[in-house]
């Protein structure tokens, strides 16, 4: 493999420019680092001397000392978390020691972080792209996955859960949606390790002949407690510099490392216990048989029950599956290291997280071990990251069906009838299309099979495991003053894998004495990096930051699955996959897939005066995705930056600090091809000669070597603003993206032989406006009990819009067949001039009164089939051509918020902690799929009570909600703007309570000590009838958006925990 | 002064030390980016790691074969799985079905289809599937280092697929757009039509080359019964010179050329017409009849998924316990039916009378028998391909008969009848068939015109279904079938059998019926194509 001589090669040049080292004259500096505020000492502030690798870390007594430092001035920056960085000039004399007291001031202001972009960091002050921070406080706030740290925190980011369940699949979208087919998640940066999230290439291993079930969260093996900050980068210019990749923009999250230069043990520990938020309001028993007999009656049939309230309550079956579930987390960290001149700093820490699902026979396990070391020689600086995590969870089968065999455990707790218990007296299940009431089944009521909610939930095997190792080495080398070379080496293997048994017990596995079917997936990247770092000052008027590098980063996906059925027994479930017999054998399946990108980047930051920054920037990246004619493309971007607060003119605003105008214009890809889409496939044809049955091979597929990325270009114009010493602090940002060359598939001229192919056609524009606002309201000082008062606001507007489909003004999702839309396949349309994945289906407009209105509707207006009565839902003829059929469907909501945004307060006093955040999204629609089978089928299912309550009767003409004699509409099962409901919300997400046990408390053998008490989801205001507005069960791709179907729960969790320091 | 950092390092060694780091990022890109990103396939197949052994060329053309099976390009019902048989055999007079006014199959029984008509652009898009697939063996093959004459041989079989899928796209369309190579990029996919007179050219240019390359049918080992023989590529030729004269593509020569190839089968004697119909079809006795005499080329059709057949399901009358049913849509025009004599053979083996009902009893067709009836159809149905031992659609197993002796003397009889009229040649290949069917020998003395209408009423009796045929027939007899249809229609209107489905006024049959229209999704997709007449 080539890798191995680049490797080679690399170590060659290290050692070469190890071997320039030579003896010269320096000295040494020695001092100290306090808080200006209360000259305390302040310990793990990194002093680095500039423009050379030497530095230091301030011990607990805020000591520090430098060895080695040439002869000279030299600058010296101190950083602190929580600080404001501080450059300090001191001389050094050969063979001296020279002495600095610092004294850093504590001011928490964002403008003056440190932020990680790609490769490399800055000053925020000198930041000329839009880059949103956050530092996750998961002491504070516990969470499980770390995309949920962006939830409400960063403007223009969209979090939303495709499932509540325990590791569920979370989707991100920065900037609102810019591709139709391809993936819309951002790029992942771990460590500097490009991770692409797209679900639908992950996906599920080997899910064929499984129900579905919502997509899981493949970064949910990340523990969060590991993570130091996060940064989001959003605008041209922060993102070209990840190439094709970067589209869609960039989460660069770095983990914790090694700082002091004592060895600090920290433990973090809580547990709670997690309750369904909210559930559907449904018939009991006694209401149930009220509906029977009323629907009975109406249809001319004799009542079933004579008495209902002898039917008594019945089964709750959210009950009967709901759970109160507890969760626990254990953190142990040790960090530590040297601050000799060949330093070591190292940081280990280790976490076991444990997760009950609120719905029963749902869990979530997490071990992760993480250890960073980096070790100085001389002027080579080694450092390793290594992850480690192993999750094994439980899933429950079936989200993302209503109505089948593979209905989920939610969705058939919705629809079984209260009349039915849970278990038969001889202690089997039942089993609705079995042991339905013979009361209801001799009215000729249609029952559906849907399996047994407790059954579905608790008798379904269904275990996902995924074991990851992310590592990453590096070496860097001062070659000399400001220029460094770093060589780095990293690889991601992970082996996901998905076992599911159905047995007896259940539905699926009843007919076929039980099913089982086991899919692997390894995953395995390694990515080679080499850069050229420049750092320079020149005259105090220039000053350079240049990185220049080459990478090269190759992946294989191996997939393989097998099924099998007839088990002798269920005792051994998947794990004996040899135990079953089924008819043709098992099932076997394979799959290997690979692909490899090599880029060439650059990138120039130049400040002039200290006030006028630009930067320029460039990828090349060259990826066998894309076809043998387009393999490579170039992405560059440009930005500028005026530090107006530092102008002379400026000066007389003494209540400024700072303003900074940025603007940045540029290009990034969206890489979203699978692999192998561009090249000719052959399939395999059946034919047979004298009898027997031969395979051949034809080409089935075009091959377009011109097939390329979607290319963004993005325009964004920005304000930075600190007023008042810091007090208010503002970041606005307005952006204009266009997403040309969209991956679309195309109808060929037949005659070649073809029907179909991928192109590059098609453009869609997101626009929007973001703005983060910081005040601190109240500014004592923490350290002393001060009352202190921060709260951050944030708000996106972001409005999509379809440019162009290639020639088509509409097209529809490849999950959804159109124009053949039922209401198990919801209809979202593409359509040029809308926003992305708008509904699509019938208009209508209340409920016909009486039998006039109803005569009045047919006077203009006749149905294609089918009658009409009093009661049902007016369906408008849309295209006014007097007949209710197909055509007349229409675009109705969108799923796309119009806004969101979060609310975030932090108050401090005397050792006590209160932070809350809320956020909320304004609206957007939720097509509610649930409610298609509650909105009254006959009694073979549950109703609303609401539904039920207001239904249209003959003495009840005003009633809001329609009949419960017949289908609610005419046009009958098909979707309707009923089925559409406000995804509007706000939720109070977190409120922390905690409280710094004092010192005294311990005797001052902690460093820190701290007890809390955290309420996630404690409250939603929201006119949404599921569980959570904040869903979408197809909701990883662009164009099924806001649709709600069958999904898990969300929990509200209390949680006690504990972080200690030592 | 104090030296600064790194000032100790003598220029030439700072210089070099640029250098090497500049030349280390150059040699690490440059070393063969291009290699590193070229895109290899693992788990499936793709020209760049095919067409290597002689293995691969059997493969290939075992998918160009596959064409015609359940995995024709856009889908299984495309061409010879169901579109292309019922699109050439409805418009005749002997076929209708039971279906409503607006199905498609209707559309076609009673000419009130248009270019939109969803079996027409099937038919285009599976038979141009089938072609480019053709054209992959025939591009691709030459170039592989193996057995000569194997590799002619599987090139010529190709050939004659080729020439196959072109004959049916311009009997249907007239002049079509020409692809001879396989499409291997997106560029200058959209063709004009070349003319009729061209897509002809190339279906002879292609029969001529296979001629002399195919072997006898006799001359296959048993496992490669099936495949494209010297007779199956004679008798193609015959029909396509035939077609090119009777339709004016081509000049009247070509009824001598229709004769002369017609003749060399009939010399070289590879195949016979079986004593009795009934042993001609599969399973219509209970057995498997596929290896007979005089079958010359069929579908090769086994009960395995992909690799079976999908009409038996159409042909199933929708209540008989013979497995899937596909709606019944083969049922017979009365007068059709009543046209057969009762000593014919042929008419036990076209139609079904009776059948195991699936609730157990036997359903019988008489002539009072209405739809509602258990029989479930007015008039009867077609037996040829049924598969009463048929599990699911797709696993069929009777072979479908494009080619088969009887036709190929028929055409002999009626090259011969255009050449000289109705010689003893003519009247001796057409009362083979008769004879064999039990019926009398035609009359001697007709004139050229009424044997051919003989004919024509033969071919119809003999081929139903069959080829297909009946579409292509009524081209070459045009206004002598267009008068049958029309008069059948006519009955249908007064009701005088009760099969009809015909709407209330019959369709005026223009010309324009005489060739398909272009499909109006092709036109779409390629605005270089033109309509035929008045369409």
């Amino acid at each position: 493999m080539r890798w191995t001589r680049l490797f080679a090669a690399l170590v060659a040049l290290l050692a070469s420019g190890r071997s320039t080292t030579a003896q010269v004259t320096t000295g040494r500096i020695a001092g100290t680092v306090t808080d200006s505020a209360n000259a305390t000492a302040i310990a793990s502030a990194t002093i680095t001397v500039v423009g050379t690798r030497l530095g230091g870390i301030s011990g607990a007594d805020g000591r520090f000392t430098i060895a080695d430092v040439p002869a000279g001035a030299q600058r010296l920056r101190v950083t602190r978390l929580g600080f404001t960085p501080l450059d300090e000039t001191v001389q050094v004399t050969a063979g001296q020691v020279s002495t600095i007291a610092v004294r850093l001031r504590s001011a928490a202001t964002t403008l003056s972080q440190v932020v990680v972009v790609g490769y490399g960091s800055q000053r925020r002050s000198d930041v000329t792209g839009a880059v949103a921070s956050v530092t996750p406080n998961v002491e504070q706030t516990p969470i499980t996955s770390i995309e949920q740290t962006l939830q409400g925190t960063a403007p223009g980011v969209q979090v939303t859960a495709a499932s509540s369940a325990p590791g569920g699949g979370i989707s991100v979208r920065i900037r609102g949606a810019s591709s139709i087919n391809g993936n819309g998640e951002p790029l992942y940066v771990i460590d500097g390790f490009p991770i692409e999230n797209d679900p639908t290439n992950q996906g599920n291993p080997s899910d064929a002949g499984r129900v579905n079930t919502a997509p899981t969260n493949p970064l949910a093996s990340l523990n969060p407690s590991d993570i130091e900050s996060i940064e989001v980068l959003k605008d041209a210019s922060a993102t070209s510099i990840y190439g094709a990749r970067g589209a869609n923009g960039v989460v660069m999250i770095s983990t914790k490392r090694g700082l002091a230069s004592s060895t600090k043990i920290t433990l973090d520990a809580y547990g709670g216990s997690q309750s369904v938020a909210k559930r559907y309001d449904l018939l009991n028993a006694t209401e149930y048989g009220q509906y029977a007999n009323e629907w009975a009656a109406a249809s001319n049939l004799a009542k079933p029950y004579a008495d209902p309230t002898s039917l008594g309550g019945g089964t709750d079956w959210q009950d009967v599956i709901f759970r109160s579930a507890p969760v626990y987390n254990l953190q142990l960290g040790v960090t530590g290291g040297t601050t000799s001149r060949n330093a070591t700093r190292y940081a280990l820490s280790g976490g076991t997280f444990q997760q009950q699902g609120v719905v029963r026979g749902s869990d979530f396990d997490r071990l992760s071990l993480r250890g960073n070391l980096e070790q100085t020689v001389s002027r080579l600086r080694l450092s390793s990251n290594v992850l480690v995590s192993q999750i094994s969870s439980n899933m429950v089968p079936g989200e993302g069906t209503i109505g089948s065999t593979g209905a989920s455990a939610v969705t058939a707790a919705l629809q079984y009838v209260p009349v039915l218990t849970p278990r038969k007296a001889d202690g089997s299940y039942t089993f609705s299309n079995l042991d339905f009431p013979q009361e209801i089944t001799a009215l000729g009521v249609g029952v559906i099979n849907i399996p047994n909610p407790l059954s579905q939930a608790t008798e379904v095997q269904d275990k996902l495991g995924d074991t990851r190792l992310l590592a990453n080495v590096f070496g860097e080398i001062e070659l000399f003053t400001g220029l460094r070379f770093r060589s780095s080496l990293g690889g991601d293997y992970s082996n996901r894998t998905r076992d599911t048994y159905f047995p007896r017990t259940t539905l699926q596995g009843f007919g076929r004495n039980g099913y089982a079917n086991r899919g692997q997936q390894q995953i395995t990247s390694f990515l080679n990096e080499n850069t050229l770092n420049y750092e320079r000052q020149f005259r105090g008027m220039h000053e350079i930051n240049a990185v220049a590098g080459y990478t090269r980063q190759t992946q294989n996906a191996n997939r393989t699955g097998e099924i099998n059925e007839n088990f002798v027994s269920d005792i051994t479930g998947y794990e004996n996959l040899g135990a079953g017999s089924r008819v043709g054998g098992p099932g076997v399946s394979s799959s290997h897939a690979k692909w490899t990108l090599a880029s060439y980047l650059a990138r120039v930051n130049y400040t002039l005066l200290g006030r006028y920054l630009f930067t320029g920037t460039v990828r090349r990246d060259g990826s066998s995705r894309f076809g043998e004619d387009n393999q490579w493309g170039t992405f560059p971007s440009v930005a500028l930056a005026w530090r107006l607060s530092e102008e002379p003119f400026m000066k007389r605003f003494s209540f400024i600090d700072q303003l900074k105008l940025r603007g940045s214009y540029g290009k990034a890809g969206n890489p979203s091809i699978q692999p192998y889409q561009s090249v000719t496939r052959l399939s395999s044809g059946q034919y047979s000669f004298g009898g027997t049955q031969v395979s051949g091979y034809y080409p089935n597929s075009i091959g377009n070597p011109k097939l390329t990325w979607e290319s963004t270009m993005q325009k964004d114009i920005g304000l930075d603003l600190a007023v008042f010493s810091n007090r208010a602090e503002v970041t606005v940002d307005w952006y204009d993206k266009q997403t040309d060359d969209l991956l679309l598939g195309i109808d060929l001229p037949a005659e070649i032989g073809f029907t179909t192919a991928l192109v590059n056609a098609g453009a869609i524009q997101n626009r929007g406006i973001e703005l983060g606002l910081t005040l601190h309201v109240i500014e004592g000082n923490p350290r002393r009990g001060d009352l202190a008062w921060r709260t951050t606001l944030s708000y996106a507007r972001n409005k999509n819009k379809v440019l162009d489909l290639g020639g088509p003004t509409r097209i529809f999702s490849s999950q959804c067949i159109a124009p053949d839309i039922s209401a198990n396949c919801p209809g979202t349309a593409v359509t040029v001039g809308e926003p992305i994945g708008r509904f699509y289906g019938y208009q209508t407009s209340g409920i016909f009164r009486d039998s006039a209105e109803v005569a009045e509707y047919l006077k203009t207006t006749r149905l294609a089939s089918g009658t009409i009565t009093p009661g049902q839902i007016r369906v408008v003829d849309v295209n006014k051509d007097g007949i209710i059929n197909a055509d007349d469907r229409t675009l109705l909501g969108d799923p796309n918020p119009d806004w969101t945004g979060g609310w975030q307060n932090i108050v401090s006093w005397k050792g006590f902690d209160l932070s809350s955040l809320i956020d909320g999204s304004y609206g957007s629609k939720i097509f509610n799929l649930n409610l298609y089978r509650l909105d009254g089928s006959g009694p073979g299912f549950n109703l609303n009570r609401e539904r039920y309550r207001d239904a249209w009767r003959a003495d009840n003409p005003d009633g809001t909600q329609p009949r419960l004699t017949s289908t609610p509409t005419s046009v009958g099962t098909d979707f309707t703007d009923r089925l559409l409901e406000d995804g509007s919300y706000l939720r109070l997400r977190t409120i922390t309570i905690s409280r710094t046990v004092p010192s005294r408390w311990t005797s001052g053998r902690l460093d820190n000590a701290r007890i809390y008490v955290t309420g996630q989801n404690l409250y939603t205001w929201s006119d949404y009838s599921g569980f959570n507005p904040d869903v979408s069960s197809l909701g990883v791709g662009n164009l099924n958006r806001g649709i709600d179907i069958g999904s898990y729960p969300l929990a509200r969790t209390v949680i006690f925990g504990v972080n200690v320091s030592y | 002064m104090r030296r600064r950092f790194g000032a100790h390092l003598a220029r030439p060694s700072r210089r070099a030390s640029l250098a090497f780091a500049a030349a280390a990022l150059a040699t690490l890109g440059a070393c063969n980016d291009k290699e590193f990103l070229t895109e290899v396939p693992y788990d499936f197949v793709g020209p760049t790691n095919f067409y290597r052994t002689a293995g691969d060329a059997l493969a290939a053309l075992n998918g160009a074969y596959a064409s015609l099976e359940n995995s024709a390009t856009g889908g299984s019902d495309n061409y010879y799985g169901r579109n292309l048989v019922m699109l050439v055999e409805y418009p005749a007079e002997a076929l209708t079905t039971r279906l409503s006014a607006t199905n498609e199959r209707t559309l076609t029984d009673v000419y009130t289809y248009t270019p939109g008509h969803a079996y027409i652009y099937s038919v285009w898009q599976g038979a141009y599937g089938a072609i480019n697939r053709a054209n992959a063996v025939i591009d691709r093959v030459p170039a592989i280092d193996m057995d000569p004459t194997l590799r002619g041989r599987i090139v010529a079989e190709a050939k004659f697929l080729r020439a196959l899928h072109y004959f049916n796209l311009v009997r249907l369309f007239g002049g079509v757009p020409i692809f001879t190579k396989e499409t291997t990029a997106l560029v200058d996919i959209q063709v004009e039509r070349a003319t009729a007179a061209a897509v002809y050219d190339l279906v002879v240019k292609d029969l001529q080359d296979a001629i002399p390359v195919l072997p006898s049918s006799k001359a296959y080992a048993t496992s490669d019964f099936g495949r494209a023989s010297r007779g199956a590529a004679k008798t193609l030729l015959a029909k396509a010179y035939l077609q090119r004269a009777a339709t004016g593509v081509g000049p009247a020569a070509d009824y001598q050329l229709a004769l002369d190839i017609a003749r060399g089968v009939v010399t070289d004697a590879d195949y016979a017409l079986v004593p009795n119909p009934g042993t001609l079809y599969d399973l219509v006795d209970g057995l498997l009849n596929e290896r007979n005499t005089e079958v010359i080329f069929d579908i090769q059709n086994i009960r395995q998924t992909g690799a079976g057949g999908r009409l038996g399901a159409h042909f199933n009358p929708t209540n008989a316990n013979w497995g899937v049913s596909q709606n019944a849509s083969f049922e017979a025009e009365q007068p059709f039916y009543d046209s057969f004599s009762d000593t014919d053979k042929r008419k036990a083996v076209t139609f079904v009378l009776s059948y195991p009902h699936k609730n157990g009893s036997t359903a019988t067709w008489t002539t009072t028998t209405t739809a509602s009836m258990p029989y479930g159809g007015d008039t009867p149905f077609i037996k040829k391909f049924i598969d009463p031992t048929q599990v699911t659609q797709g696993q069929e197993e009777p072979n479908y008969i494009i080619l088969r002796y009887a036709d190929l003397l028929l055409t002999l009889a009626e090259a011969a009848n255009e050449v000289g009229g109705p010689t003893a040649e003519a009247y001796g290949a057409i009362n083979q068939v008769r004879t064999r069917a039990g019926i009398p020998t035609l009359t001697a003395g007709l004139s050229k015109q009424l044997f051919k209408d003989s004919l024509f009423v033969e071919r119809r009796k003999e081929l139903v279904t069959e080829g297909p045929n009946a579409f292509f027939d009524a081209q070459r007899h045009w206004d002598w079938a267009k008068a049958r249809v029309a008069a059948n229609m006519a009955l249908g209107k007064a009701g005088s059998f009760r099969t009809s489905k015909y709407p209330k006024a019959e369709t005026v049959i223009t010309d324009k019926f005489k060739l398909m229209p272009i499909p109006q999704r092709a036109i779409d997709l390629n605005p270089k194509l033109t309509q035929n007449p008045q369409w």
